[in-house]
């Protein structure tokens, strides 16, 4: 997934662009944070996530942290490599280390979010 | 000067301690309650497991033998057997540290306390200088006990860990907890936390941690290493820390996470996470 063409939730996750189904996952600079990411836990395929509230989480080497829906939906399919080999998801935030596939229910969700640009300068403020 | 507020909770259960510390960070997220120091410790003595830890390495049977209880944290790392120890938990909101919405300097920070307070008792400490896992999957390795391991940023004097810290973040706040033993049982500790690798981790916890009243070579009590600690935060965050209770929300918060999460096997005994036919 090309950082440039998805939108960030200010809490450090990612979603694509999409109608029917859209993937989540957490941003570089989240993945740059935790550092060494050893568990993720995510909901199920078929339950629902809220966006702005947590969606799972995920511990790395000092922390606990919530994981926060950058939309809301239905699941349609988890990530199992993140569960398998957490590490994937903060080497390949983008790529190999996303983590669910949502069917989205507001059509405004995206919109609303910020931009690669705008994510960037949040993070560097 | 800025205030914040103490809490020197004395000896409680696990499922208590642990549900006091998740309602404390949800007041301080939440329901605008000042920044929190807590200092307590633990009765009967406890193994605390991290949030996602399996139960690989840790002998029940033997828990129960010795009158020890079990519970999970609600932070991460591994297996804490907390006996002779002062425990600090501080909560508070990221906004509120120069580093707050950083992960490790945010760590760091809130350590700077600790430092601070073991200067006080005539201990130099400083962070480990491990910069991640050596190796990948050193993290989820086979030893279970929480101080056979100094990562990056722990704690360390004269080559021992000498705190074992985890955080957790929700909702724009920071729970940091650790444990600072004033003595350690290596007999104690392994009959409890069994490995795979069981002879080799007796030797790592042997060799990797102290407890304060080792390293001073003289006796401490509980209530020394708690005015230190706090005296300490006080010092290292330029604060006033007043002595302050628990508000009705606070309690009722924490009686019903104790209750509903903390008291209960399907907590304790499940990590998160974890689905069916999943090795724990």
């Amino acid at each position: 997934m090309d950082p440039e063409t998805v939108r960030f939730h200010p809490e450090h996750s990612w979603v694509s662009e999409g109608d029917d189904e859209v993937v989540v996952g957490i941003s570089q600079y989240a993945a740059d944070e935790l550092g060494d990411i050893l568990f993720v836990e995510l909901p199920s395929v078929g339950d629902t996530i809220e966006a702005g509230l947590a969606m799972g989480s995920v511990e790395s080497a000092k922390t606990i942290a919530d994981l926060i829906a950058p939309v809301s939906g239905e699941v349609t399919e988890v990530n199992e490599a993140a569960y398998d080999t957490p590490e994937v998801v903060g080497e390949d935030p983008y790529g190999e280390g996303w983590l669910l596939k949502v069917r989205p229910m507001e059509a405004g969700d995206f919109d609303a979010l910020l931009d690669h640009e705008d994510y960037q300068a949040s993070v560097e403020s | 000067m800025l205030k914040w507020r103490l809490l020197d909770s004395g000896y409680g259960d696990g499922a208590y301690n642990m549900a006091l510390d998740e309602s404390l960070l949800g007041s301080v997220a939440c329901e605008g309650a000042p920044t929190t120091l807590r200092l307590y410790g633990w009765r009967p003595a406890t193994v605390s497991l991290g949030y996602f830890q399996g139960l690989e390495g840790i002998d029940r049977t033997e828990i129960k033998r010795c009158g020890f209880a079990l519970v999970r944290r609600p932070t991460g790392g591994r297996a804490i057997l907390h006996d002779d120890e002062v425990t600090y938990s501080i909560c508070i909101r990221q906004d509120e540290l120069k580093a707050g919405h950083r992960i490790m300097a945010s760590y760091r920070e809130l350590c700077g306390g600790l430092e601070a307070g073991l200067r006080l008792l005539g201990i130099e400490a400083g962070p480990a200088r491990r910069t991640g896992l050596e190796e990948r999957g050193a993290g989820r390795d086979l030893v279970a006990n929480c101080f056979a391991r100094a990562m990056a940023g722990d704690l360390v004097a004269a080559g021992h860990k000498i705190v074992g810290s985890a955080q957790m973040r929700r909702n724009g706040a920071i729970l940091q907890h650790g444990s600072v033993p004033i003595t350690i049982s290596i007999s104690d500790q392994m009959a409890v936390m069994r490995s795979r690798v069981e002879s080799g981790a007796v030797r790592e916890v042997a060799a990797a941690a102290g407890g304060l009243a080792e390293l001073l070579g003289r006796e401490l009590s509980y209530k020394e290493v708690a005015a230190a600690i706090a005296a300490g935060f006080a010092e290292a965050f330029g604060v006033i820390l007043e002595a302050g209770q628990l508000s009705q929300g606070e309690l009722e918060a924490a009686e019903q996470l104790r209750r509903g999460k903390y008291a209960t096997d399907e907590w304790n005994l499940q990590p998160p996470g974890r689905r069916p036919g999943q090795v724990a």
